[in-house]
């Protein structure tokens, strides 16, 4: 393991068999250009030294050497065709996934994931899928495009408003694997993260059941019952997504204005009126939140009907009013 | 070879006509060069500043510890869209091609000279509008302007679009001109076999700018059209295709990365045999792979688009096809080296820097081979491996060609030459930063770090410092640059009509040239590659 | 246009770095027709946009077009294929040194091209009038297809973009006049006319593409 990450520079680590055999080819290219570089820079280096002036080298007249022009373009065209045909049989089992795949529908949108399972549940920038088992999304976007790319996998595809993209993979490791937007979309691209947690079967199952689970390898969370109203409202900003455009600093150079100091006071709008930010001024802000733009800000927030239900929006209004 | 040594009296294109209004006015092709090398040089600072602030920003993990992340996507797009669209295209066709193409082939002046003063003040405009835009409410959408997004965001994106819409008519214009320079005004007994390199290289560029650039036109006369009338052909949200624009801006924008790689290539074939003291090798098989790559550039263009849903159909032909951009690259690449066999070497900075660029080009390549690579590229795509790859492309590949090509024929242009050792100072400030700025995003990119993020994760925060440490050190070698030309342009020691030896025609003039380039008319008896008769 | 052979250096002074007229002219020649392969792919980009869109979505296109005028598309491509001829004849002209009967040709083709944009401003402002807009903004109650407003996105721009050519030309045709007039332009030298003509069959060319494309196949 250490020593393949040694010679791998640091590729992110093997989640599926798809990503072995992503690595091979990968690996197979860095050598080949490491051979091809020495023979190109190191010959020219060596031609330097050899046959520089000051040495007393007399230049002689070649013009060409067709033999030799030849042999370096058919050899490397012979080698492109065989990168291309060993890429072509990695993608195909990257791309083809088996006719039982378990589908997870994925909706991005700025700047959040949305996952859909079939039993109804819609997570919010965290997946869970069971570990040896092949899991298929089916990605579509709500606004603009967006990337849906897991390093560890080795997959991504781009994630296009007005058509279906479709990824797959059998994640062998269980535990957390990190998920990126890769195509730019905005303000919070670089905020627009998830994660799949990949579950061993008995923990799939009690998930299925709707029981809490511990993912292997990350931190053990405390059990939403366990925290205070506050102390459930910053988890739940955080799983919702919301940071990637509002903050609790106080810093007024976000996407959104900030929770800090925001309960109870006044807030100038962008049609130069003021409302006072109470209860019922917060829901609308995240159900509706084009009713009421506030001053500097543009309309971007999609809304959350649906998403935030009674006993979330309790515990998210205890949350920003905790922080005065 | 007759060396008409008049460099010490009469008088020459710079003193020719005097005041500012007499350059601003001029149509001959040297001045203009000159306007647009100067031009260029200002976009280069404006962009390059752009990217320091980018990297400064990069250099903590957390976002926001320098600039909010909506400055920073204004930020790389400035930088994207000025470095692309006002630095690279034209920077060696624009600045050096104008000066040197018309004497390489010993003409008195371009085919069209009012038309070449013009389309410089077309390309002038187009960057004033772009420029415009970063005061007019700033644009976010990246140099690419996907669509739907550059549709939906707000800010002066039209201003930056009809600014690169402008400047491709600018570029469309110098390509004309020079196509028909090189079919009619070629010197007496200068045949299709005795063109220099440059020359070729400059009409392959020529050919993909007046086929390619057009549809980039269109492309963005459409997306202006999206976002004041709401036509809808690239919005999903009112029944367009989102992925159409993308098909349409890389047919365009695929082919304009060889427009800006292939002159850099003409730049090298120049100065390798000249500091080789030896005939280029392979001569023809150098000329007939510009136009490989020219051909190759227009089926290629769907490899931008390998994560973007397109058929399976389609991903297989255009990985094939990519495939096949490596083989004629190769081939000039192992020429320029085999130049180098058996000759006799000197290293001025022109060398130094077409060394320079055969060590970062010949990484920039072997990296399009992974990207070219199907499932490769589904891991990398979108990632700091391709804006690593790209930067050793147009950064390590144009920009190295072209501050050679500036060293090359700075005593042709200013009479004077430039210091060497200062030249050497920067030119290994320059290759040491550029490989410090830009092999860590190749690992970075590898590791998963995806492009265009103003936040990243603490475990790239490595390659991040590295990157941006070595940012500071291009910074200097280029500013160091800068400050040694104008030194030496204004006090630097005489330099002879032809110091470096070289064959092509420019050489046989006096240096600066002549208004009308040539006391006499040339004619050529030899090809320009035979040091055998010449004498440094 | 095989006579240029007569261009004989003359009262016409050609530029310093042109060997002599005739390679001059050739020049400028060779310069108009790469100019014109540019003017063909950016039109062709639409073209391309059309042929695809059509081939996704062939029932709301047919649906579209008939929503457009065939007979005054027919009147206008007769009114462009007019002007065309005109035009040769005004090139014609002038290298047999007639100033006149040229110059009374050219005004013959831009009356021309005055023509064919009175007939394209009837037909906007009917669609205008009844909300057959592109994209975004059509209202048109009739006929409330999907991908129905793509097919006037696409008449619009490339009709557009047309009408703009015409404008175009007829702005060079008027220049040339004024060159002729003031005797820049004569049997020595009618390289400005003869290429503003290539410019203008360009002009007609599309649009006889555009007229079967958008009007009748739909």
């Amino acid at each position: 393991m250490l020593f393949r990450e040694a010679y791998a520079l640091g590729l992110p680590s093997q989640g599926t068999d798809v990503a072995v055999i992503w690595d091979h080819l990968y690996l197979f290219l860095l050598w080949l250009s490491v051979f091809f570089f020495i023979l190109v820079v190191g010959g020219m280096l060596y031609f330097a030294v050899k046959y520089k002036k000051s040495s007393g080298a007399k230049p002689k007249y070649i013009v060409d050497n067709h033999a030799l022009e030849l042999f370096w373009t058919i050899v490397p065209t012979i080698l492109l065709l065989v990168i291309f045909g060993w890429g072509w049989s990695v993608y195909k089992k990257m791309v083809h996934a088996p006719t039982n795949a378990m589908e997870i529908r994925v909706i991005g949108k700025q700047w959040l994931w949305n996952f859909q399972y079939d039993d109804g549940r819609v997570l919010t920038n965290e997946v869970y899928v069971p570990q040896n088992v092949p899991v298929k999304f089916v990605m579509s976007s709500e606004d603009v495009i967006h990337g849906f790319f897991i390093p560890n996998f080795r997959v991504k595809s781009d994630v296009v408003p007005g058509m279906f993209t479709t990824i797959w993979f059998e994640a062998k490791q269980a535990g957390e694997h990190q998920v990126f937007c890769t195509e730019y979309c905005g303000a919070s691209h670089s905020l627009m993260l998830a994660k799949v947690k990949v579950l061993e079967a008995d923990k799939w199952e009690a998930f299925k059941r709707g029981k809490p689970v511990q993912v292997t390898g990350a931190k053990p969370e405390a059990s939403l019952t366990q925290l205070s109203l506050p102390e459930q409202g910053a988890k739940l900003v955080a799983a919702k997504g919301c940071n990637a455009c509002h903050n609790a600093t106080g810093d007024a150079g976000g996407i959104g204005p900030t929770y800090k100091g925001l309960f109870g006071h006044d807030v100038e709008l962008a049609d130069g009126s003021t409302v006072k930010a109470d209860e019922n001024y917060i829901r609308e802000s995240i159900m509706t939140p084009t009713a009421k733009i506030v001053k500097g800000y543009n309309p971007v927030m999609p809304p959350f009907q649906g998403i935030v239900n009674e006993t979330e929006m309790n515990a998210i209004i205890a949350y920003i009013k905790s922080l005065q | 070879m007759a060396h008409a040594n008049s460099t010490s009296h009469g008088s020459n294109y710079l003193n020719h006509e005097k005041g500012l209004w007499s350059w601003l006015t001029t149509v001959d092709h040297k001045r203009i060069g000159l306007m647009y090398l100067a031009t260029v040089l200002t976009y280069f600072l404006v962009g390059g500043i752009f990217a320091l602030l980018i990297r400064l920003e990069l250099f903590t993990p957390g976002g926001g510890n320098l600039i909010t992340a909506q400055t920073y996507n204004r930020f790389f797009t400035y930088h994207g869209a000025i470095m692309v669209f006002l630095v690279i295209i034209p920077a060696i066709p624009g600045s050096i091609g104008n000066f040197v193409l018309p004497m390489m082939v010993g003409a008195k002046d371009v085919a069209f000279p009012k038309l070449n003063l013009f389309s410089y003040y077309v390309y002038l405009a187009g960057g004033i509008f772009a420029t415009l835009a970063l005061f007019l409410g700033g644009a976010d959408t990246g140099w690419t302007f996907y669509t739907p997004y550059s549709i939906r965001t707000s800010g002066a994106v039209i201003l930056v679009v009809f600014g690169a819409f402008i400047a491709g008519f600018a570029s469309i214009l110098t390509a004309l001109n020079f196509i028909i320079t090189i079919h009619k005004l070629r010197a007496q007994g200068q045949s299709w076999s005795r063109l220099p390199l440059l020359c070729w290289s400059l009409y392959a560029t020529s050919v993909i700018q007046i086929l390619a650039t057009p549809v980039l036109a269109i492309t963005l006369a459409l997306l202006i059209f999206e976002r004041v009338f709401k036509i809808g052909i690239f919005d999903p949200a009112l029944g367009g295709d989102a992925v159409l624009f993308q098909h349409f801006f890389w047919f365009y924008s695929h082919p304009a990365v060889y427009i800006m790689i292939l002159p850099a290539m003409g730049v090298i074939s120049e100065i390798i045999p000249v500091f080789s003291r030896k005939p280029i090798f392979g001569y023809k098989a150098i000329a007939l792979a510009s136009f490989g790559i020219a051909l190759v550039a227009f089926i290629v263009w769907g490899h931008h688009m390998f994560v973007t849903g397109q058929s399976e159909l389609a991903n297989f032909v255009f990985s094939l096809l990519t495939m096949f951009v490596a083989v004629p690259t190769g081939v000039k690449v192992f020429s320029w080296v085999g130049t180098m066999y058996k000759g006799s070497l000197t290293f001025n900075a022109p060398m130094k820097y077409a060394m320079g660029f055969i060590e970062l080009f010949t990484i920039g390549g072997l990296t399009g081979v992974f990207l070219a690579t199907l499932p490769i590229d589904v891991h990398l795509t979108d990632t700091y491996f391709v804006i690593a790859h790209f930067h050793y492309v147009m950064v390590g590949g144009t920009i190295m060609g072209f501050v050679g090509g500036m060293h090359y024929w700075f005593p042709k242009v200013t009479g004077k030459m430039y210091n060497e050792s200062s030249a050497s100072v920067a030119f290994w400030l320059i290759l040491l930063g550029f490989n410090l700025t830009f092999f860590p995003q190749f690992i970075a990119g590898a590791q998963g770090m995806p492009r265009r993020y103003w936040s990243y994760l603490p475990e790239f925060t490595l390659m991040n410092q590295l990157s941006t440490i070595g940012s500071w050190f291009l910074a200097v070698g280029f500013a160091w640059t800068a400050i040694y030309m104008i030194r030496d342009a204004r006090k630097g020691p005489k330099a002879g009509d032809n110091p470096w030896g070289a064959g092509t025609l420019e050489w046989q003039s006096p240096s600066p040239p002549p208004h009308d380039n040539f006391p006499v008319d040339p004619v050529v008896t030899t090809w320009p590659y035979d040091y055998r008769g010449i004498k440094i | 246009m095989g006579n240029h052979g007569q261009v004989t250096p003359g009262t016409y002074h050609h530029g310093h770095h042109w060997k002599n007229a005739h390679e001059e002219f050739e020049g400028a020649k060779q310069g108009m027709w790469v100019f014109l392969v540019t003017e063909v792919l950016m039109v062709g980009a639409l073209f391309v946009g059309y042929i695809i869109f059509r081939a996704m979505y062939p029932e709301a296109f047919h649906e579209a077009h008939k929503l457009l005028n065939p007979k005054l598309g027919l009147l206008n491509t007769f009114v462009l294929i007019t002007s065309s001829w005109t035009m040769v004849l005004g090139v014609s002209s002038i290298q047999r040194g007639q100033v006149s009967r040229c110059l009374a040709y050219l005004m013959t083709t831009v009356g021309f091209g005055f023509v064919f944009l009175i007939v394209k401003y009837f037909e906007y402002s009917h669609k205008i009038h009844e909300g057959i807009l592109p994209g975004g903004l059509y209202t048109y109650k009739e006929l409330a297809m999907d991908k129905v407003p793509l097919f006037f996105s696409l008449y619009f721009m490339m009709t557009g973009v047309h009408a703009f050519h015409v404008i175009l030309g007829m702005g060079l045709i008027t220049w040339v006049m004024l060159r002729v007039k003031r005797g820049e332009v004569s049997k020595q030298f009618f390289t400005p006319v003869e290429l503003v003509g290539f410019y203008w069959h360009f002009v007609d060319l599309v649009w006889i593409f555009l007229f079967p494309l958008l009007y009748l196949l739909g």
